[in-house]
C-alpha cells in the first residue's frame, strides 16, 4: 500500500486523472475566447464603425454582428459549463473509487493484524480511522491532480490575458503572490500538527463511546452512566479546544489571503485608470482586464485553498497509514492462500514454552499430546490455563519456545492452515449479525464464491466497480462453505451434519422457538398450509390441556390476550406486520376504524390508558430506567400520553387534535387487557368493540390480503406458532408457555415438517450478539466447532464442569469427532473424568501431565 | 384477580409493600406479571436462579425441600405472603422448590424491575431491609428454640 498520498492517487487513478487533464486542456482555449468575446463586443460591435463585417463569407450589419457575437458567447458559456459538469462528475467518481479502495485496503490490513496487536488498539479507534477520518479525503482524491492543473491553468490563462492587454497591469495582478506563497505555508505547519492531535483525540472519543455502548448492562447495573458521560465530555472538551485553535489559524490564513487579494484591485483602478486617462490603454481593455481579474480571484483562491487542503489531507493520510503499518501485520501470503490447504494433523508438542507474566507464568518444559486424545486441563486459574489453550489454538505467542502441531510450528502457519486445522470454542464466541444458520456455518466460510451474473441485477456494474477499486470480487451472499476441507460431499451432506450437530449440543429447542416466531415465504405457504392446519387440529386433540394456556379466537367473543386492534380487526394482513404501528400504517385499517366508529371507542379508551400512565409515571423521573420496563409501549408514547393528560387535565369531554387522536388510538390499539390490566375495559366497552368487529369484518371482506381469523384458514402474515395456535397465549399462564412450545413441536413433527421447521428456525436473524443468551452463544460456538470437524478442538469455558449435562456433552463431542484431539478446560475437580490425559497447571505456572484411564 | 386494582388491594397487606403509598403500589402492580398456576404446577425448582420475587394473590402454594425419603412439603404460603426475595437479594440459587397447592394466582416481580424500583425509591429499600431483618430475627429465635428443646 502506498505510503505517499500522491503515489496512492496516481497509481490507482492514472486513467481518470488523464481524462480530467484532457478535459481541462480542452476547456482552456474556450475560456480564453469567452474572455476575448466581450472585448470584441464592446470595441467592435457596440463602439465599432466599419460595417458590414465579413465572417466566413457572410456579411453582418452592426445589430446582426452584435447578435452573432452574443450567440458565440452563449455557445462558449454552454460548452465550458458542460465540460465542467463532466469534469465534476468524473472528479467525484474518482474520489469515491479511491475512497472505497483506501477503506477496503485499511480494513483488509486490519484483518491481517496479529492477535497481539488488538491488545493495544480498540475497535472504536479502527472504526474511526476507516470511516470518519478518511471521509473528507474522498472529496479531495479526485482533484489531487485536476485542481492544481485546472485552477492553475485558469490562473495562467487569465493572467496571460491581462499581460497581453498590458504588462504593467499583469505585474500589478501578480505582485502580492510571492508574499502569500511565503507566509501561508508557515502558518499551515501548525495546522498539520493540530490536525494530528485532533485525529488522535477523535479516535479516543470514538473508542470511549463504543466502550460505553458495549458495556451498557454494566452501566445500568453499576449506575455509571454519569462516569461515562464525564469521560466522553472530557474528550469532547479537548476536541473543542483543538478545533478552536484550528479555526483561529485557518481564519488567520483566510484573513491574510482576503486582505492581499483586495489590494490588487486598488492597483488596477489607480494604474489602469491612469493609463486610460493618458490614452496608453483603451477603455475596453481596462473593462476586460477588470472582468478577467474578477475571474482570477476565483482560481487563485482555489489554488491557495488547494495548497491548504493538500497539507491537511496529506498529514491525515500519513497518520492513518502509520496506524495500519508495522511488523505485526501478517504478510498477504500468510493470510490468503490460493490453493487448497491440507489441514494439519498429528501430535501436539510444546517445547520449552514460557508464557511470560501476562500468561500466568506458564512454563512447559516438554509436553506431547497424541492426535485423537481427549485432554482435560486443570488448574492455572491465574491466566495460565487460558494462555495454554490459546497457545494451543495459535492465538497467543509464547514468550519463549514453540508449539508444534502436526510437525509445524503454529506461529509459522498461515491463517487458512490454522482455520482448517483448529476449532477454538471460547466461553463467549463471536456472533455475527446474520442468520442463526450462517452463525453455525461461520467456521466453514473460507471459500470465496465468484460473483455470478444471476446474483444481483446490477452484477456488471458491481463487478466493474470491485475491479476498479481493488476490492474482492466475491458474492457476499453466495455459498461460502468450504465443503472440501470439511470433508463434505455437498449441500445435502452439510445439511445432515448441521441437523445432527444442533441436536447434539442442545440447540434444537432454541431453534424450535425461533421457528415458531418465523414466517413462511410465499413459495412454502401452499406446501405447508394443509400440514399447519392439520397440526392446529391435532394440537387440541393430542394436548387438550392447551386450552388452559391459549385463548382461542372466537368470532363473537372478546380475546383478553389479544390487542384491542386485533380484537376489532379480527383479521390479519397476508404480509407480515410485526407491530401495531405497522398495521396502523395501512390506510384501509384507518378507513375501517373510521367507518365502523371504532376510532371513537379507541380514542375514549386511549384517553383512559393515558390517564393511567400519567398516574403511574408521576412518581418517576422523566429519565427513569423503569419507563423502559413498560412492556408493549414506547417510552416516547408514554411520556407524550402523560403530557397530554397534564395539559387537558381529567376532563371527560375533550376536543382532541388529529395528532392527539392518533396517539390515543395507538395506545388503545396496542393495549392487551390480560397483560396490561388497567381498569379501562368495562363490559359495555367490550360489547361495543365486538360490534365494531362485526362492521369491520364486512368492510375488510372485500380485500383479499386481509384474512379473517377463521380456524379453517392459514394466515401467511402471522408467525408459524400463531398459525398453529389460532389463538393467543394467555399472559397469566406464561409459566406454561414452554410446555405449549413442546406440544407444538410434537404436532409439527407429527405432520412431517420437522426438518423444514428446523430450517425456518435456522433462518432466524440474529440482530446483535446480546439478543442471544450466553448459554445459546456457547452452544452456537460449540456447534460451529463441531461442524468444521477440525483435527484439533479446543474448548475453554464450555462443557467444562462436572455436571451431568456437561459430562454428557463431552461424551457427545467425543462421539462426533472421534479422530480429533479434544482439549478442554476442566473448570472443577472431577471434570477430568473420562479424559485420556490430564494436564495440570500448578499455581506457579508449571505444567505436568498424566495419562488417565477413561472409565 | 385480573386487574391492577385487585393486585394493589393484596399488595397493601403484603409485608414489604405494606408501607408504600398507593401510587407507587400501582407501579409495582403494573411492572409485575399476574400468573395463574394449577394444582401441582411448580413455580420454580430448587437450584433455579433467584430471578424474581412472588406475592400470593390468591390460593396457596407449598414449599418443597428434599428429604431422605424424597421431596416433602415443609410450609404452606397463602394470600398476602411473599417468597423468593432472599434469592433476589443474595444472588444465590433457590433453596427450595415452590408448588401450587391449590389453584393459585401470584404476582411475579422480575429481579431487574424490583431493583429498578428500589433504586428509584430508596425509602422502599428501607422497608425491605426491615422485613428481611425481622425474618432473620425470627429465624434466629426458631433456631435458638430448636437448640434448647
Amino acid at each position: 500500500m502506498e505510503t505517499n498520498l500522491f503515489a496512492f492517487v496516481w497509481n490507482n487513478s492514472k486513467r481518470e486523472q488523464f481524462l480530467i487533464l484532457l478535459l481541462t486542456l480542452i476547456s482552456f482555449p474556450l475560456i480564453y475566447f469567452s474572455l476575448e468575446i466581450p472585448k470584441i463586443i464592446i470595441n467592435d460591435a457596440i463602439s465599432g464603425i466599419k460595417f458590414p463585417k465579413n465572417i466566413f463569407e457572410y456579411q453582418f450589419e452592426q445589430i446582426e454582428y452584435l447578435l452573432f457575437l452574443c450567440g458565440v458567447f452563449l455557445i462558449l458559456v454552454i460548452l465550458i459549463n458542460a465540460i465542467k459538469w463532466v469534469m465534476n462528475v468524473l472528479v467525484g467518481l474518482t474520489g469515491e473509487r479511491l475512497l472505497r479502495r483506501l477503506r477496503y485496503s485499511l480494513f483488509e490490513r486490519a484483518m491481517r493484524f496479529r492477535i497481539a496487536r488488538f491488545r493495544s488498539i480498540r475497535s472504536g479507534e479502527v472504526i474511526q480511522s476507516i470511516l470518519g477520518e478518511i471521509e473528507p479525503l474522498g472529496g479531495f482524491f479526485g482533484e489531487v491532480i485536476a485542481t492544481p492543473i485546472f485552477q492553475g491553468g485558469l490562473l495562467v490563462v487569465y493572467l496571460t490575458f491581462i499581460f497581453v492587454q498590458d504588462w504593467t497591469l499583469g505585474l500589478a495582478a501578480v505582485a502580492l503572490y510571492p508574499l502569500q506563497a511565503f507566509i501561508i505555508p508557515k502558518l499551515q505547519n501548525k495546522i498539520v500538527s493540530l490536525n494530528r492531535k485532533r485525529s488522535k483525540n477523535t479516535r479516543k472519543l470514538a473508542d470511549k463511546i463504543g466502550e460505553a455502548v458495549s458495556v451498557i448492562p454494566d452501566v445500568h447495573t453499576n449506575d455509571t452512566a454519569l462516569w461515562h458521560l464525564a469521560q466522553v465530555s472530557q474528550r469532547l472538551y479537548e476536541n473543542t479546544i483543538i478545533r478552536l485553535q484550528l479555526f483561529k489559524r485557518k481564519f488567520t490564513i483566510k484573513f491574510i489571503n482576503n486582505f492581499l487579494n483586495q489590494l490588487t484591485p486598488f492597483m488596477f483602478y489607480s494604474i489602469g485608470g491612469y493609463l486610460v486617462i493618458k490614452g496608453e490603454l483603451d477603455f475596453g481593455s481596462l473593462v476586460a482586464v477588470l472582468a478577467a481579474y474578477k475571474d482570477v480571484a476565483g482560481p487563485w483562491k482555489e489554488v491557495l485553498n488547494y495548497s491548504q487542503r493538500w497539507t491537511d489531507f496529506k498529514s491525515r493520510y500519513d497518520y492513518i497509514i502509520e496506524s495500519f503499518t508495522g511488523d505485526d501485520i501478517l504478510p498477504k501470503e500468510k493470510a490468503y492462500v490460493e490453493e487448497q490447504v491440507v489441514p494439519l494433523k498429528g501430535d501436539l508438542v510444546f517445547r520449552k514454552v514460557e508464557g511470560g507474566p501476562s500468561a500466568g507464568a506458564l512454563i512447559i518444559p516438554e509436553l506431547q499430546i497424541p492426535q485423537g486424545s481427549m485432554v482435560a486441563v486443570l488448574g492455572g486459574d491465574g491466566g495460565a490455563r487460558e494462555a495454554f489453550l490459546r497457545m494451543t489454538a495459535g492465538l497467543e505467542e509464547p514468550a519463549a519456545g514453540g508449539v508444534v502441531y502436526g510437525g509445524q510450528n503454529l506461529l509459522d502457519c498461515s491463517i487458512p492452515q490454522i482455520g482448517r486445522s483448529v476449532s477454538y470454542v471460547g466461553s463467549d464466541p463471536g456472533i455475527v449479525s446474520r442468520s442463526l444458520r450462517e452463525n453455525l456455518l461461520y467456521g466453514l466460510f473460507s471459500r470465496a464464491p465468484e460473483l455470478v451474473a444471476t446474483a444481483t441485477p446490477d452484477f456488471a456494474n458491481l463487478l466493474r466497480e470491485a475491479r476498479l477499486t481493488g476490492n474482492i470480487h466475491a458474492d457476499p451472499n453466495g455459498d461460502w462453505v468450504d465443503y472440501d476441507s470439511a470433508e463434505l460431499a455437498g449441500p445435502e451432506a452439510l445439511e445432515a451434519r448441521l441437523m445432527e450437530v444442533v441436536g447434539l449440543v442442545g440447540l434444537s429447542s432454541d431453534i424450535y422457538t425461533y421457528a415458531l416466531e418465523g414466517r413462511l415465504d410465499g413459495a412454502r405457504v401452499q406446501a405447508w398450509e394443509g400440514a399447519i392446519l392439520s397440526a392446529r387440529r391435532r394440537l387440541r386433540i393430542d394436548h387438550p390441556n392447551v386450552t388452559s394456556i391459549v385463548e382461542d379466537w372466537r368470532a363473537k367473543r372478546f380475546n383478553t390476550n389479544g390487542s384491542l386492534l386485533e380484537n376489532v380487526l379480527y383479521a390479519s394482513l397476508s404480509t407480515a406486520r410485526s407491530s401495531v404501528a405497522d398495521v396502523l400504517d395501512d390506510q384501509r385499517v384507518w378507513q375501517a376504524l373510521l367507518e365502523s366508529g371504532a376510532d371513537e371507542s379507541l380514542v375514549e379508551i386511549g384517553a383512559d390508558i393515558a390517564r393511567e400512565f400519567h398516574e403511574l409515571i408521576t412518581v418517576l423521573q422523566a429519565d427513569s430506567v423503569v419507563l423502559d420496563s413498560f412492556q408493549g409501549f414506547q417510552r416516547a408514547d408514554i411520556l407524550a400520553a402523560s403530557e397530554l393528560v397534564e395539559a387537558v387535565g381529567w376532563r371527560a369531554e375533550v376536543k382532541w387534535s388529529r395528532e392527539q387522536r392518533n396517539l390515543l388510538i395507538r395506545l388503545a390499539a396496542g393495549y392487551i387487557p390480560r397483560r396490561d390490566r388497567f381498569d379501562v375495559l368495562s363490559s359495555e366497552r367490550r360489547k361495543r368493540l365486538l360490534r365494531h368487529r362485526k362492521a369491520i369484518r364486512i368492510f375488510l371482506a372485500s380485500y383479499e390480503d386481509f384474512i379473517d381469523f377463521d380456524e379453517k384458514r392459514f394466515m401467511p402474515g402471522r408467525t408459524i406458532g400463531g398459525n398453529v395456535l389460532h389463538g393467543k397465549r394467555r399472559f397469566d399462564r406464561r409459566s406454561s408457555w414452554k410446555k405449549l412450545d413442546a406440544a407444538m413441536e410434537k404436532v409439527i413433527g407429527g405432520a412431517g415438517l420437522r426438518e423444514d421447521f428446523m430450517r425456518i428456525g435456522l433462518r432466524h436473524e440474529i440482530s446483535s450478539p446480546s439478543s442471544v443468551s450466553s448459554s445459546s452463544r456457547r452452544k452456537i460456538g460449540l456447534a460451529r466447532g463441531l461442524i468444521k470437524k477440525a483435527p484439533l478442538l479446543v474448548m475453554d469455558g464450555v462443557a467444562g464442569t462436572n455436571s451431568s449435562v456437561d459430562v454428557d456433552l463431552r461424551g457427545a463431542v467425543r462421539g462426533a469427532a472421534p479422530s480429533s484431539t479434544i482439549i478442554y478446560a476442566a473448570l472443577e475437580a472431577g471434570a477430568e473424568t473420562g479424559a485420556d490425559m490430564v494436564v495440570e497447571i500448578a499455581n506457579d505456572g508449571s505444567v505436568r501431565s498424566k495419562r488417565e484411564v477413561a472409565p | 384477580m385480573n386487574n391492577i386494582t385487585d393486585v394493589i388491594d393484596v399488595l397493601q397487606e403484603a409485608a414489604i409493600f405494606r408501607n408504600i403509598d398507593a401510587k407507587r403500589l400501582k407501579l409495582v402492580a403494573y411492572l409485575g406479571q399476574t400468573l395463574e398456576y394449577h394444582v401441582g404446577e411448580r413455580l420454580f425448582e430448587r437450584g433455579d436462579e433467584g430471578d424474581a420475587v412472588f406475592v400470593v394473590l390468591d390460593g396457596e402454594v407449598e414449599v418443597i425441600v428434599p428429604t431422605a425419603a424424597g421431596e416433602a412439603p415443609v410450609a404452606v404460603l397463602g394470600k398476602y405472603e411473599i417468597f423468593g426475595e432472599m434469592g433476589v437479594f443474595s444472588g444465590q440459587a433457590r433453596s427450595a422448590a415452590i408448588q401450587a397447592k391449590t389453584k393459585a394466582t401470584v404476582l411475579r416481580l422480575e429481579k431487574t424491575a424490583l431493583l429498578g424500583l428500589l433504586q428509584e425509591f430508596p425509602d422502599v429499600a428501607l422497608d425491605v431491609i426491615k422485613v428481611l431483618a425481622k425474618r432473620l430475627d425470627a429465624t434466629n429465635q426458631q433456631l435458638a428454640a430448636a437448640r434448647i428443646s
